[in-house]
């Protein structure tokens, strides 16, 4: 845990002994196994590890799409392992932002509806809708593809539509899944540097899963995962983007197989 | 093992084989009733007049027993292409593990014969139930009672079921073959992840295709309101069909335009989704919507009409006749006999000895355009009868008084005097006699034989001078002062009769039947040119009502069937693609109760689109058929039309709860 964040921010998520277990009766699979680990407001945290080391299971027990087996995660003060299903829609449409690798933007919508589609959910007024839109579509620079419709936008517009689309409700977290794994690497870099910007300006806290190691640099935190336990952890400081490249590789190397393939 | 794995799959997929199991159980149980009315109608005590109308009834089953046959056999390729295309990633599965395309394809024959053979049992078993059931009501509608209770199987029907569904699924087995060669693996693989084309045509197209849709369909409206609906169906249907289809081309860009003007509403909840998915749906399958809303008019028609013509027929029977035979004799063999009782005695027809009263009176046609002199006074429909029946002119008839009293005398009715610039009238329904009544009223004469009338208040008679039915006269008789008929054209003389006290009806009718055909034999050379009993007319009149019901019921539920098996399967393919936006709704946070709100909205929606125009449609089309019924029968028969419209909303009802109801749950699953 890094001392340095401790001390100067509150905390925000808040990861203790979480374990999922997958299977049952002498087939067990241990996805997660004992994970602790805290985020800060306005982090922007990676996850990194290697296909199969539970990343992506530990998103989804964060985003309650998937229970843990034991343990707690609590979202500003949120013991989401205690919600009951009737609460989880809820918590998830006020505290939590999505985005995946997939966009899953609904195909029948404009990207202008798919963002506003996060709002009239929660009940936002269209007067709201209109102004919100209208800030976060000049800060990620989507106004020329805000009246397209997915399937007329490219793979990095879609996601930076879905990227709108998730910081619009103004949430507490921003989870995303593997965002850039289906972007090419000019589309990945316009889409990174949303995030830092969508974490810098609006203060968005994020925590994003991800395989690649050029992605992973514009963390301010990374958490490495192997077999469901947490393996180490980088911590960007006062380092370049660079550097922290580096520093990244040199870590993946480390872990070796599966992650050094991805970069 | 193909067989095995055939088995194992049916039994798998037992939910989605469903729909598919039920039309095709549904179809062959339909199938089998109606072509087993044959075997039904042998049990039954019917007479040689009823006898002869329900052949009349059979014959025009088998015409349409074809016409079912084809749209079953449509309704069931497809509710099959929707099983295909759910199974499309398992079979790319087979495919890739070295599976050859004949064995998979064996494998989908394998697994539709096994479907069909069941359904095609539990059908037939079903429809022999079912046919039970039909043989009482039948029995009903033909005022018989059953000989006995014999369980009825009719195999020549149950053999027609057989080769008839049979080459159908013949043909869905050879469909399938073929097109699992033909796919491609990676198509197979990735069939889910293909999405439907969305983007529509602009804006302002669609709101014009709408509009000019409209334009058409108001247009045919107009016709028909118009009281032109037969002399113009081509023109109705010129108008109309396009309209419909062009109606529903833009449909999907028109309900974009009118649900988004009000942006408040739009940005509010699920309904931009809703509206999205409406109008892309409608405009992906706006071509099968115009044609199910077509086959929804027809069927409203069909159900609706039938009923009303069915009860029309039921009621013009149950008229109000007050003698039980009627001659139209020819006017110069009257003349030669000197009267018509006397020809028929001529000819040998003992007139007493069948006969207890008879009365003659001579018809002639007037002078008086009805069209012309009436027009003011008669409602469209009543116009447009007569302009339609007899060119431009339609002249009144015109009886003598002292003749037609005889006749007035028999049915025990009042007499009428006619003073000498005085007619009276004989008209068949209160409408007409109200409408002759304002006419005098008002203060009109009748200008006829160079004179002036004035129609004698008193003089008006509603009663019923013809067996043979109303339409065949004229519709307004004027009863003129004896001495004025001379100038005009002599039609026929008719004699009316009672028969004999003392014997039943039935006998003396049998009897008096046989006679005339026995002489007829002899001396084929009538003294008159038609005949008619009360009995026989009502007979024949039962047997087409029942005719008319039976084709209607029928082709009307497999019509109204047809079309909501497609709009169901529609939405359930609709549901299936669309479990991943419902995926994503859900991790956006959607509460799952507003989530089933949007699906009920759109299938409600969905469902409600092409009822509510076929609706509308049908109101015009019933309109325009019953006015001209109401107009050749009797009354109003509204009332009996509700009933069969109450039909369609039951079925249709269900099939839309069923549709709400797996929708909810394939969007459900994982």
């Amino acid at each position: 845990m890094s001392i340095y964040w401790e001390v100067k921010m509150e905390t925000l998520l808040k990861v203790r002994n979480v374990e999922k277990i997958y299977g049952g009766k002498g087939n067990l699979t241990k996805a997660l196994d004992d994970v602790n680990f805290d985020v800060n407001k306005g982090e922007f945290l990676g996850i990194m590890g290697p296909s199969g080391s539970g990343k992506t299971t530990l998103l989804n027990c964060i985003s309650t799409i998937d229970t843990v087996t034991s343990g707690h995660i609590t979202v500003n003060n949120t013991d989401v392992t205690m919600l009951k299903a009737g609460r989880l829609a809820e918590f998830r449409r006020r505290q939590l932002g999505f985005i995946f690798q997939d966009f899953n933007l609904l195909d029948t919508l404009s990207g202008y509806e798919n963002i506003a589609l996060a709002l009239t959910i929660c009940g936002v007024g269209y007067g709201q809708i209109k102004e919100r839109i209208k800030s976060i579509a000049k800060a990620l620079e989507i106004n020329d593809v805000l009246y397209k419709y997915p399937c007329e936008m490219s793979g990095g517009q879609k996601q930076r539509i879905a990227a709108a689309r998730a910081i619009i409700t103004n949430p507490s977290l921003i989870l995303a899944d593997e965002p850039t794994g289906a972007l090419d690497s000019k589309s990945s870099r316009m889409l990174l540097e949303n995030f830092t910007e969508m974490n810098k300006k609006f203060g968005a806290t994020l925590l994003m899963v991800t395989h690649d190691a050029f992605a992973a640099s514009y963390c301010s935190r990374i958490l490495f995962l192997r077999d469901g336990k947490i393996f180490t952890e980088l911590v960007r400081g006062v380092d370049s983007r660079k550097d922290f490249f580096s520093k990244i590789i040199e870590v993946v190397s480390l872990l070796g197989g599966d992650v050094a393939d991805a970069v | 093992m193909l067989c095995k794995l055939a088995f194992r799959n049916v039994r798998k997929s037992v939910g989605d084989y469903a729909v598919y199991f039920i039309t095709l159980m549904f179809a062959v149980m339909f199938f089998y009733a109606f072509n087993s009315l044959d075997a039904q109608q042998a049990i039954m005590d019917l007479n040689e007049n009823k006898a002869t109308s329900a052949q009349m009834m059979l014959e025009s089953i088998k015409v349409f027993s074809t016409f079912v046959a084809v749209a079953l056999a449509i309704l069931i390729l497809y509710a099959n292409n929707f099983l295909i295309k759910r199974r499309n990633k398992e079979l790319g599965i087979y495919l890739t593990l070295g599976m050859g395309k004949g064995r998979v394809a064996g494998i989908l024959m394998m697994e539709t014969l096994l479907v069909g053979i069941i359904a095609l049992a539990a059908g037939l078993f079903l429809g022999i139930l079912f046919s039970q059931g039909m043989s009482l009501i039948t029995a009903k509608m033909f005022e018989v009672q059953l000989k006995e209770y014999v369980f009825v199987f009719s195999s020549k029907a149950a053999i027609q079921s057989i080769i008839y569904f049979g080459v159908m699924f013949l043909c869905v087995m050879l469909f399938n073959a073929v097109r699992v060669s033909k796919q491609k693996i990676i198509k197979l693989l990735h069939s889910d992840v293909e999405n439907e084309k969305v983007i529509g045509k602009k804006t302002w197209v669609s709101i014009l295709m709408t509009v000019a849709g409209i334009v058409l369909i108001i247009v045919a409206y107009y016709l028909i309101i118009k009281g032109m609906m037969i002399m113009y169906l081509p023109l109705v249907m010129l108008f109309g069909i396009p309209g419909t289809f062009l109606l529903f081309a833009g449909l999907s860009g028109f309900v974009y335009k009118i649900a988004s003007r009000n942006k408040k509403k739009y940005y509010k909840g699920l309904n931009l989704f809703v509206t999205r998915q409406l109008t892309s749906k409608i405009n992906s399958t706006h071509t099968s919507m115009a044609l199910i809303c077509l086959m929804l008019f027809v069927t409203m028609v069909t159900l609706g009409a039938s009923s009303g013509v069915s009860a029309a027929v039921n009621k013009e029977a149950g008229r109000d006749i007050r003698f039980d035979a009627e001659y139209y004799m020819r006017p110069a063999e009257v003349e030669n006999a000197g009267g018509g009782v006397a020809a028929l005695e001529d000819y040998g027809i003992p007139v007493d000895k069948f006969f207890k009263e008879t009365a003659e009176y001579a018809r002639y046609d007037s002078d008086v355009d009805m069209l012309a002199d009436f027009a003011e006074y008669l409602d469209v429909a009543q116009a447009n009868e007569m302009a339609g029946n007899m060119d431009v002119h339609s002249f009144a008839g015109a009886v003598p008084v002292s003749q037609f009293n005889s006749f007035l005398r028999l049915i025990g009715e009042p007499e009428v005097t006619v003073g000498e610039n005085e007619v009276g009238a004989v008209v068949y329904n209160e409408k007409l006699a109200e409408n002759l009544e304002n006419f005098s009223n008002d203060g009109n004469k009748i200008h006829s034989n160079g004179k002036e009338y004035t129609l004698s208040p008193d003089g008006i008679r509603i009663v019923n001078t013809r067996i043979m039915g109303a339409a065949s006269n004229a519709m307004m008789i004027f009863i003129y002062p004896d001495a004025d008929v001379a100038g005009f054209e002599l039609r026929d003389v008719m004699v009316d009769g009672i028969y004999i006290d003392g014997v039943p009806k039935e006998e003396t009718d049998q009897s008096l039947q046989a006679l005339q055909s026995q002489l007829r034999e002899e001396n084929p050379e009538r003294p008159f040119s038609g005949f008619t009993t009360a009995l026989t007319s009502q007979d024949s009149s039962i047997g087409l009502r029942v005719t008319i019901s039976f084709v209607g019921i029928y082709l009307g539920i497999t019509f109204l069937v047809t079309a909501a098996v497609i709009l169901a399967l529609q939405q359930l393919s609709a549901a299936n693609d669309n479990k991943k936006r419902y995926a994503t709704l859900r991790k956006l946070g959607t509460e799952e109760k507003m989530i089933n709100r949007s699906l009920l909205k759109q299938i409600v929606i969905y469902f409600l689109i092409p009822l509510a125009i076929a609706a509308v449609h049908a109101i015009f089309g019933i309109q325009g058929l019953m006015s001209m019924i109401n107009m050749a029968w009797y009354e109003n028969v509204y009332q009996d039309v509700f009933w069969g419209l109450a039909i369609i909303a039951v079925i249709y009802g269900i099939y839309f709860l069923a549709t709400y109801f797996s929708s909810k749950k394939i969007i459900r699953e994982k």
